[in-house]
């Protein structure tokens, strides 16, 4: 199996890293919970051992009185409660600080949840600007992104640490978060709700990237698929619109518009394939083909003996739809 | 007394090692598993005395798991395009008794294969063998013909219909 | 001035109907003899301690259902249990853990105290209490097979 620190050194996934106000608001509620915790178990620590260490040569056997008791639980219990508000109050401003990002300005993403993969759209007015990707939400650093989230099969949930909390993705409902990236870098998410066999293998990347780099990509995306070149390329187009690869994906510019699964028009503009189980190189990639089940059992994505030329050739395409 | 000291890992592995054909799962089928079925008849008519048609018995019929696969390969490959949710609509129903092209399980595999004229796609490039089988089986159980512990018990999405297990079972005429 | 009984015979009565009587108590209060008396025993003490007893079997097995995940989940990409299998172990791993063991370990505890606590020599309906034993072995026993 491969060794998937390798794919992602580059990609960041922390909650105690964060790249974003939310998360750093986050952050911040997770510092104080840490250290008010800490401050409580020591105190009571100190408590307990000095209680043991003065009545350790008890000479005097008569108990505290009533009064000096009750003192003492009394302290105990308002400390407590004093304590516990303070973190009540707490929370509930950093669940208020979190979802107060003001949207205006931003671009909309809208993502759906499969098993085990992401559907990822970006909302244009403008039909012919809309582009659909998968597994991978590039966003402009320093701009608000709403992410709208509908499950398809089962309930999963949207985590990219580095960004914000847990956001459940339901079939038959929207709900959305507003998150700003304000680093630029890649961070890696996943899905946060058990959803099936490969729930431990959903994971996305989000690529914070300056404006300028956002607008290339974007419009990249938007165009439809690079026709094949060379004949290998023309070639492999022809095996994957005569194979089974039609039943399910779409490449634009094709005839392939099937929506089953992961949109294959930009593939190889992605970093990783199969929700960031495996890089995108053409081994990981023939493998993926050829037998899907034999890396991550389970998946929609039947196994595909093909004949080694036709899978080169099919390769060759792919590796040309940048 | 002496029951609670039966090595119960033993007993365990003996219960699990009888196995349950409607509770398996196979991910991975081997390529050469589901070959096309050959001598179909698509009549038992046939010159001469009358030789019985032995019904072949589809590779997935008792598995739970392969009709439910079959009804989201039913959903996600558009058969519900023509076919809708067994109703018909282009294409003939497919809950009632009447099977224009055989109700047989090789029968509907080879319809699902080849195609038929008047509209039906040939998808046996494009579909493998053991996903049609997987549709094969849950064909069936769209007119009751699937035991009812097998058959799937309920939609994700509204009904349109009874579940496949409720449904009364509508047996073919010949 | 013949009806009036003597004493004599008065006490005899009441020594003849106390050892009718105590062979009453003793035939409702103590349990048969041997295996088919452990079995069959309606005392409240010895129900909760066949489920006591069996609760903690079903606790190892979730446990050891739990130590099998553990193992999976040790190291990244291991190949311990398949996806397919390690569902169905969280499954039953839970099921077990709530239903064979949590749930019933604290109903036997009650069923051994409470009667205690309260002064009362068994709860109501004491074999129905032994037959819901059973039943619940008959559950443990179908879940596992």
């Amino acid at each position: 199996m491969m060794h998937p620190l390798a794919i992602f050194m580059a990609a960041d996934q922390s909650a105690l890293r964060p790249a974003g106000p939310q998360s750093a608001h986050i952050h911040w509620l997770w510092d104080v919970m840490l250290w008010v915790s800490v401050a409580v178990y020591a105190i009571v620590m100190i408590i307990l051992l000095a209680g043991a260490w003065k009545r350790r040569k008890a000479t005097d056997p008569t108990p505290l009185t009533d009064s000096k008791l009750e003192q003492y639980i009394v302290a105990g219990v308002a400390v407590s409660t004093l304590i516990l508000f303070g973190l009540l109050a707490a929370s509930v401003a950093v669940g208020k600080a979190t979802s107060d990002l003001d949207p205006r300005n931003g671009i909309t993403v809208k993502v759906t949840g499969y098993q085990w993969w992401w559907r990822v759209e970006y909302v244009h007015p403008d039909p012919q600007q809309y582009v659909t990707t998968a597994n991978e939400i590039h966003v402009p650093v320093g701009k608000p992104v709403t992410v709208v989230l509908t499950g398809a099969d089962v309930i999963h949930s949207f985590w990219a640490p580095n960004l914000h909390g847990k956001r459940d993705l339901i079939p038959g409902q929207q709900t959305s978060l507003v998150l700003r990236a304000d680093k630029p870098g890649v961070y890696r998410g996943q899905c946060a709700e058990f959803c099936g066999l490969q729930h431990a293998h959903m994971a996305f990347e989000v690529v914070a990237e300056s404006q300028e780099q956002f607008d290339a990509w974007y419009s990249n995306q938007v165009k439809e698929a690079v026709a094949p070149q060379t004949p290998e390329q023309i070639r492999g187009q022809q095996v994957f619109l005569s194979h089974a690869c039609v039943m399910c994906h779409t490449i634009r510019g094709t005839e392939a518009a099937a929506r089953t699964g992961p949109e294959l028009t930009h593939l190889k503009s992605r970093a990783t394939i199969a929700a960031c189980t495996l890089p995108n190189e053409r081994g990981q990639l023939g493998g993926w083909i050829s037998n899907p089940q034999s890396i991550k059992q389970g998946v929609r994505m039947p196994p595909n003996p093909l004949a080694p030329d036709e899978l080169s050739a099919l390769l060759g395409y792919l590796e040309s739809l940048k | 007394m002496f029951f609670r000291f039966l090595n119960p890992a033993l007993l365990m592995m003996l219960l699990l090692a009888s196995g349950c054909e409607r509770e398996q799962r196979r991910f991975d089928e081997p390529t050469a598993a589901s070959a096309p079925v050959d001598s179909i008849r698509m009549t038992p008519q046939q010159p001469g005395p009358m030789t019985p048609v032995p019904a072949t018995k589809a590779p997935y019929s008792e598995n739970a798991y392969a009709l439910n696969e079959g009804k989201r390969l039913y959903s996600a490959y558009n058969c519900e395009g023509c076919h809708f949710l067994g109703g018909g609509g282009m294409g003939p129903a497919l809950m009632d008794d009447k099977w224009i092209y055989g109700s047989d399980p090789a029968n509907i595999f080879e319809t699902i294969v080849q195609g038929r004229p008047n509209g039906m796609p040939s998808f046996g490039a494009k579909i493998p063998r053991y996903q049609i089988w997987q549709l094969v089986s849950y064909v069936r159980s769209m007119s009751g013909l699937a035991k009812s512990d097998i058959a799937p018990n309920r939609n994700d999405s509204m009904q349109a219909r009874p579940a496949e297990a409720m449904t009364k079972p509508e047996h073919p005429k010949q | 001035m013949s009806d009036i009984p003597s004493t004599e015979q008065i006490q005899r009565e009441e020594a003849a109907d106390f050892v009718v009587r105590r062979e009453a108590l003793r035939r409702t209060w103590t349990a048969r003899p041997g295996f088919y008396g452990w079995l069959t025993d309606t005392n409240h003490k010895s129900v909760a301690l066949k489920y006591i007893v069996t609760t903690f079997l079903f606790f190892a097995f979730g446990g050891v259902e739990a130590f099998m995940m553990r193992l999976q989940l040790a190291r990244p990409d291991n190949n311990l249990l398949k996806p397919d299998l390690y569902n169905q172990v969280f499954s039953v791993h839970g099921s077990t853990m709530m239903f064979l063991f949590a749930v019933p370990v604290m109903l036997a505890f009650g069923l051994y105290f409470v009667p205690l606590m309260v002064g009362t020599r068994n709860v109501a309906f004491p074999r129905l209490n032994l037959y819901g034993y059973y039943v619940y072995l008959g559950g443990c026993l179908f879940l596992y097979t």
